[in-house]
Formats: C-alpha cells, structure tokens, sequence
C-alpha cells in the first residue's frame, strides 16, 4: 500500500534542504538524475548513492523507509538486467542507478509539500493538468482513507478469503463498485464547491518564487553528481 | 500490465525521447479537446485516484497490479482518459515506482489500454451487447494490447536502433515473454471479471454514469 501519509508527514518538517525551494530541488534533482544516468561504474554509483543518502538523513527523514521506497526500483532494474543477463557488474550498475535516481526525486517529495510541488511544475504542463493533478492527489488522501475502511470491514466480515480467491473477488467487487460511486459523488459535489467559491477554469496557488540561501542546497548536490559521474566516467576503467 | 516499472537511467535516450515526443503530442491534444470540462476535470481527479487505490492492489501469487485503466477510459472518454494516465504514472513516479523519465513511455502504455477500452466498449454496446460482458472482453483485449506494447519498448530497448530492423536475438526474452503473456493473462482474466462486475453494479446502481459511452 502506498504510504502517502507518511511522505505527507515528511515533507512537512523542517532542515535546511526542507527550506529550499520546490523549483530548485527539482533542478538539483535532475542533475541527480543526470549523474546516474552518466555514471557507468558501480564504485561511483555508491558514492552518488551515499550522497543523496546523506541529504536525505541530514534532512531527518527515515532512512529505513527511504532504502524500502528505493528498494522498488531497484528489484525492478535487477528483473530488467535478468532479461539480457550481462554479467554482475552490469546488474549492479543497472540496479543503482535506479536507486540513484529514485533517492534524487525522493529529495523533492519527501522534503516539499505536495502543492508547492505541483506549483512548481505547473508552467511546463498544458493547463488542465496542475489542476487536475491536485485534485487527483487530494483525492488519493480520501479514497484510500475509505478503501481502508471497506477492506477491514470486509476483513471482519470474512469477506476476505486468502485460500478462496473467487469469494474474495466475488465480495471485493461490490466494494469497489462502492468506492467508484462514492468517488463520483464525491467528484460531483467537489464541483459544485469549487464553482460556488469562483472557480473559472483555474485553481489559485501560492506565489512563492524568490531565491532563498537554501537554494544553494539542491544546486551544489546536483552539480557534484555530475561531477562525480564524470569523474568516474574518465577515470574508471576496470 | 499496463506500467513499466522501469527506472531513470536503463532505458536508451532515444527511446525516451520518443516516448515522451508522443506523449506530448497526445497530451496536447488531450488538454485542447478537454478545456471547458471543468466538472470532468473533479471527475477525472478522483477516477485517476481511483486507479491508483487499484494499482496499489497486488494480487498475490501473480505479482500482478490491478489498474483499471478500462474503467476509467469507460467513464472518462479518451481524451480526458489519457490525462488519467498520464496523472497516474507521473504521481507513481515521484512516488518512486517508474521513472520520470519513463514517463512518456509509461503514459502511452496506459493511455493506448484507456483508449482501446473506450472504443472497444462502445462498440460492443453498439452491437446490442451488455455492459458488463462488453467492459470483460474490452478489458482482455486491451490489456493484451498494452501488454504488448510494453514488451515492444522492452524488446527496443535491448537492441541499438540501427539493428531493430535486423531482429537480432536478445537472450532470455522468450523466458520474459512466457512469463507476462502467461502469468499476465490470468490477471487479465481476473481484472476483466472485476471491472465487469464494476460495471455490472454502476449499470444497476447509476446507468447514467454509463450513458456517455453506452
């Protein structure tokens, strides 16, 4: 299950990177991105790894359940390497890199408020987008509350049978079937709301956008990674 | 089936590139089709919620993550159905499952099954078939086909462009083929019967919602 709430939690706390702007944590986190995308070593990919790690820890986030996060990305990179299998090492370049590049954009979500993050992206997407990326996230926080509750009444009710999986779909439908028009009620009164408080076509954010000491931070991050994948581009040759 | 798990930094440039090239296109034309439908925009939020609640649904012994991308191409339409898509996959991707870079590719593996599932759907209800029969056989066949396209990206991205026209083999990719197309079909088969019953209960329950695309 998704633990949105948690990376809520987060992203709500405060350290210096915290502080930084959404925009220039998204720069520092594509030149992250960058850097593994260069880097094609696995000693300099460690060291890529160790320093958004460090980032992250200096921001006070749970490492444990970071490495969990990036852990996804990694076993899907390491299934990825399976199918043409290369050797070791390529897998191992392969899988952290992805867990590279899952650390740098885990810098942006898990130290930034979800609006200011949409706020942020908002001038390079075509114009329903932000809006309705807002509400979909908005939306996740209620649905999953609710899908929450259904599951455990259907746990409860024994509705949930993990030798029987027919019965279990046979009685997962109606829920979701319940879940969907609770969903669309909810979508028709949202609009009601939303035109009642004046909205025309576009939803109004905070305007936040001057240049902070903390947006060094994600800048001076970014670059030294690709430093550093250069360096071990140049240098690295086993 | 319908999502490429795939992170930033594997796949070549010019796959990515491509991806996101297309991507944009239907994007574009997406959001152009889509500017007055603000009650379809609320409606659009929490449909695309919805499909994440479903993904983050894993039926057990197949590995396998409902989506419910038919569903939503069903009550959304296309157009505002690959703006779903493309919702889903960037806020799973800053969630850190698929890559943002895969973005495009992952927008248009989820797009081609909501748009294939619109039109199959409505089809089939042109034809003078039920709904929920209708969303079943529209489910199978689009999920095959997103399936299929997801394999295609895989497949290029272990060739260099200028050999894709020589078929060169890549080593263990019947074993990968075998393993989606048959452990993909039972959850096609499984997702089909939901989204079926989904339909079945929303046709009872509110046919309105159906009336659009039935």
């Amino acid at each position: 299950m998704l633990d949105l709430e948690a990376i809520d939690r987060w992203a709500r706390t405060d350290s210096p990177f915290h502080r930084a702007s959404p925009l220039s944590k998204i720069c520092g986190a594509s030149l992250g991105i960058l850097g593994a995308a260069i880097a094609s070593s696995p000693p300099f990919l460690l060291l890529l790894a160790a320093e958004w790690l460090s980032i992250l820890a200096w921001s006070r986030l749970p490492l444990r359940s970071i490495l969990t996060l990036c852990g996804y990305a990694g076993l899907f990179a390491g299934l990825y390497s399976l199918i043409d299998w290369g050797g070791f090492p390529l897998a191992l370049t392969l899988i952290l890199k992805a867990v590279v590049s899952a650390l740098s954009v885990l810098s942006v979500v898990a130290t930034t408020p979800y609006p200011r993050v949409f706020q942020a992206i908002r001038p390079i997407l075509p114009r329903p987008l932000p809006d309705a990326l807002l509400l979909t996230y908005r939306s996740l926080f209620i649905l999953l509350h609710r899908w929450g509750h259904l599951i455990t009444a259907l746990r409860l009710r024994g509705g949930i049978v993990p030798r029987h999986p027919l019965r279990t779909l046979r009685n997962t439908v109606p829920s979701l079937g319940m879940l969907l028009l609770s969903a669309l009620d909810h979508s028709q009164g949202l609009y009601e709301a939303m035109l009642l408080r004046g909205y025309r076509g576009f939803l109004a954010s905070e305007r936040k956008n001057f240049f902070s000491r903390e947006d060094f931070l994600p800048f001076f991050f970014g670059a030294l990674s690709v430093l550093i994948a250069l360096v071990g581009r140049k240098t690295w040759n086993p | 089936m319908s999502h490429l798990h795939l992170p930033d930094g594997i796949l070549p440039l010019w796959l990515v590139l491509s991806g996101w090239a297309l991507a944009m296109i239907f994007l574009g034309l997406a959001s152009f089709k889509t500017r007055e439908g603000e009650l379809r925009l609320a409606r659009l939020g929490f449909l695309a919620a919805l499909m994440i609640v479903a993904m983050s649904l894993e039926l057990l012994p197949l590995a396998y993550h409902l989506n419910l991308g038919v569903l939503a191409g069903i009550l959304l339409g296309p157009a505002l159905g690959f703006l779903a898509a493309f919702l889903v996959d960037l806020i799973l991707a800053l969630l850190g499952h698929g890559g943002i870079t895969v973005l495009g590719l992952n927008a248009l593996i989820l797009g081609l099954e909501i748009f294939l599932g619109n039109l199959l759907f409505r089809g089939a209800c042109r034809l003078g078939i039920p709904p929920p029969p209708a969303a079943a056989g529209a489910t199978v066949f689009s999920l095959f086909c997103s399936t299929s396209l997801m394999v295609l990206v895989v497949r290029l991205s272990k060739t260099a462009p200028s050999a894709i026209l020589e078929h060169q083999p890549v080593p263990h990719f019947h074993a990968f083929l075998l393993l989606v197309y048959g452990l993909g079909s039972l959850g096609w088969l499984l997702e089909a019967a939901l989204t079926a019953g989904i339909v079945r209960y929303l046709s009872r329950l509110r046919p309105a919602f159906l009336e659009d695309s039935c």
